[in-house]
């Protein structure tokens, strides 16, 4: 039986975003988790049925400030399927360099979030300082430092010039020796050895039965990586995923470590063997044709899921969005039980949580009009 | 690929009802498919939509839901990662979950519980 219960959340120093956790506390060790969410809840599920289908990407690309264009990419894949669309191999090869630019910033800015969990404020400001760095790559390529807003039906709105191209390689070759430097410190300084070794554990067939993906899966052993399909450039990369078996919080440190050499490494291949041609097909789609496609692109924090059903309409219909927060919230309560409070924060932050992914759903708006819905009662929805 | 599935662009679908969903469920499982997730869905009818993954391609499972009498089984027993995404189904398509192990609504505030926001309303 528990001693006190411990609201942790939603604001709270420890977590980066907004969620409650209700701890069971017997002493020092949490015995059971109750976990609310919907903090971050803006309802982009069914804003997007209102919109067409080019605002519909900017609104699905808004949905997270650090998995923004994994959004747009995978809400594309599935409308392209739909509408059969040949995109451009230059264009595939732009997205997947910007895809590994988001990894790049997300994992930079998680092993920051990490250390600071843990106390190591310095390591934390040399790890954002690095990401500067890759904001830089990303400003240069696309012009936006966080919402890149590269993407349109059919391609790419920008290139990648010659100079460009030049900038970002200088800059990939002194990231490459930062990010070697900060893995060094990660992984022999012996204090963050004994708060992450053994902590948080997630069994490998629980991560299975879960349903983790991302770092939290590869780092319990499974090789789930949505990139292994080869979709876009990443079949001429030969990519194979970084695994670890150890399940606990160093082993998902260790995944985003050898991930963040894999980006930098993949990058500069993308950008030496970068095809000519046309970077977009050089004309709207005011309608998609009618049916159901999903979308599937790797973000930092595991596989996105973007269902689209289309009725042949101006608007999507529908657009189911599975971010990969919310398919590992599952796993948190196997990870937390068991272990200390003081550990807490350093568990949760190590499946990287992203609330604003996590929350997306829904709101029940309809701008100045009131609305009586029945489903076994009367209820007006909420105006502003 | 399983029995009865078609083919489109590239994915596969397969119609299901309620009472054979569990048989199809068991087969997807043994036959080692990832469950990714699962979606409600409001065309002329009311349905939900399961996603897999098996042997490399997706496969959805489309059952069609009774508009007036709302209701499905659970399928965490199958596939515990089931269990946010029938919570969320539940409170935003107003569809009854039966038997699933901690039915609590997920996302909404207290204000808007119980009005199944994500349901087409007629203009």
């Amino acid at each position: 039986m528990h001693d006190m219960i411990v609201p942790m959340g939603p604001y709270h120093p420890g977590l980066h975003e907004p969620e409650y956790f209700k701890l069971y506390l017997k002493g020092e060790e949490i015995e059971n988790v109750e976990i609310y969410l919907g903090y971050n809840h803006r309802g982009v599920e069914k804003l997007v049925e209102g919109k067409n289908w080019y605002s519909a990407l900017f609104n699905v690309e808004r949905i997270c400030g650090i998995c923004s264009i994994v959004h747009s990419s995978a809400y594309l894949q599935a409308v392209e399927t739909l509408q059969e669309l040949d995109v451009p191999m230059r264009a595939q090869f732009i997205r997947t360099i910007l895809l590994e630019v988001e990894r790049l910033q997300s994992h930079l800015l998680w092993l920051g979030i990490a250390s600071h969990q843990i106390g190591f404020e310095t390591l934390f400001m040399h790890c954002w300082t690095a990401r500067e760095k890759v904001l830089d790559v990303v400003e240069e390529i696309a012009g936006n430092r966080i919402h890149y807003s590269i993407n349109t039906i059919g391609g790419v709105r920008r290139d990648i010039t010659k100079n460009q191209a030049d900038k970002v390689r200088t800059t990939l070759k002194s990231l490459k020796a930062e990010v070697d430097e900060l893995a060094g410190v990660c992984l022999h300084d012996p204090f963050i050895s004994q708060r992450l070794r053994g902590v948080g554990v997630l069994p490998e067939k629980d991560a299975q039965e879960l349903g983790a993906v991302g770092p939290t899966a590869r780092g319990s052993g499974l090789t789930l990586d949505a990139r292994s399909s080869g979709f876009w450039a990443y079949s001429s990369l030969g990519f194979k995923p970084v695994c670890r078996k150890g399940g606990d919080c160093w082993s998902r440190m260790e995944v985003r470590l050898d991930e963040l050499t894999q980006s930098i490494g993949m990058m500069e291949m993308l950008l030496d063997g970068m095809p000519g041609g046309q970077i977009n097909l050089g004309r709207k789609f005011i309608k998609i044709l009618p049916g159901h496609c999903l979308g599937r692109v790797e973000a930092p924090r595991g596989e996105v899921i973007h269902y689209v059903v289309s009725n042949g309409d101006v608007n999507p219909w529908r657009d189911r969005i599975r971010t990969p927060s919310y398919a590992n919230f599952n796993c948190l309560k196997k990870m937390l039980i068991g272990e200390e409070l003081a550990d807490a924060a350093s568990i949760i932050t190590s499946i990287d949580p992203c609330m604003s992914c996590t929350d997306r759903a829904l709101v029940v708006d309809e701008k100045g009009k009131k609305e009586i819905v029945d489903l076994g009662g009367v209820v007006h929805a909420h105006h502003h | 690929m399983l029995e009865g599935a078609r083919e489109e662009k590239g994915q596969w679908f397969l119609d299901a009802t309620r009472e054979n969903l569990p048989t199809i469920l068991t087969q997807l499982k043994v036959k080692n498919a990832r469950f990714l997730t699962l979606s409600g869905i409001e065309e002329d009818q009311l349905q939900v939509a399961y996603h897999f993954e098996l042997g490399g391609k997706f496969l959805h499972i489309i059952v069609v839901v009774d508009h007036n009498k709302p209701e499905i089984n659970s399928i965490c027993k199958i596939f515990p990662a089931a269990e946010l995404y029938e919570r969320e189904l539940s409170e935003m398509f107003g569809i009854k979950v039966k038997n699933h192990p901690n039915m609590l609504p997920l996302f909404l505030p207290d204000e808007l519980k119980g009005t199944a926001p994500m349901r087409k309303r007629k203009q």
